[in-house]
């Protein structure tokens, strides 16, 4: 009966939170992600994705306020999502030259640890955001 | 209010719900997506000008070398 009453609480969750975040994706610059009419385009999309969100990294470490336990995470976020960011132009250019099924596989699979790695980033530049504001 | 607020404020209000209901996990992803959306504010008008591009012509390998000039460079300032 528990079960059954958290299975119904997940799925009225979802169905009242799914169409806010629809609606603000809609106009919080996501767009780029409507536009991207195949795997090299999303991957494109991802590396400015991260692009701007490691210059905000980037400008939150020169603060002199943001804490170091914040900067330390921020850096360790981007230690790990960097090499995996820098993986998707190899593999978009792969994925150009022959438009195999294997190779947009590769892109698809890299694409979905890209958006993985950005959303770590996003949490501790969002913590290192939160402590400077402390 | 804007619509962003009130969904950072909507998700973090059904994140709590499923905490406290024991779905830990759950309310994890719900509070990654809150926090995504926050962050999604400050980097807005960066992908509404990608968005463009994309709208308006094909991506050449200068745009590729371009984004990773910039993530190379503010990846080394912020390892600095």
């Amino acid at each position: 009966m528990k079960k059954i009453f958290r299975v119904l609480l997940i799925a009225m969750l979802f169905c009242v939170c799914a169409p806010v975040v629809v609606g603000v994706q809609g106009c919080t610059g996501t767009a780029a992600y409507r536009e991207a009419e195949n795997p090299a385009e999303l991957a494109y999309v991802l590396a400015e994705h991260y692009a701007a969100l490691v210059k905000q990294a980037a400008d939150l470490r020169q603060r002199p306020t943001t804490p170091a336990n914040a900067i330390a995470a921020m850096q360790r976020a981007d230690q790990i999502a960097k090499p995996i960011i820098l993986q998707l132009r190899p593999l978009r250019d792969a994925y150009i030259a022959t438009k195999s099924a294997q190779t947009e596989a590769e892109l698809q699979a890299a694409a979905d640890r890209a958006v993985i790695a950005i959303a770590d980033l996003v949490r501790t530049i969002n913590a290192a955001t939160r402590g400077t504001q402390q | 209010m804007s619509n962003a607020l009130l969904a950072m404020i909507g998700l973090r209000a059904a994140a709590l719900g499923l905490t406290l209901s024991g779905q830990g996990r759950a309310a994890d992803s719900l509070y990654l997506l809150a926090d995504a959306i926050a962050a999604g504010r400050a980097t807005d008008e960066h992908l509404r000008a990608v968005a463009e591009k994309l709208a308006q012509r094909e991506l050449t390998d200068e745009d590729w070398d371009d984004v990773t000039a910039r993530i190379e460079a503010d990846s080394a300032r912020l390892q600095e």
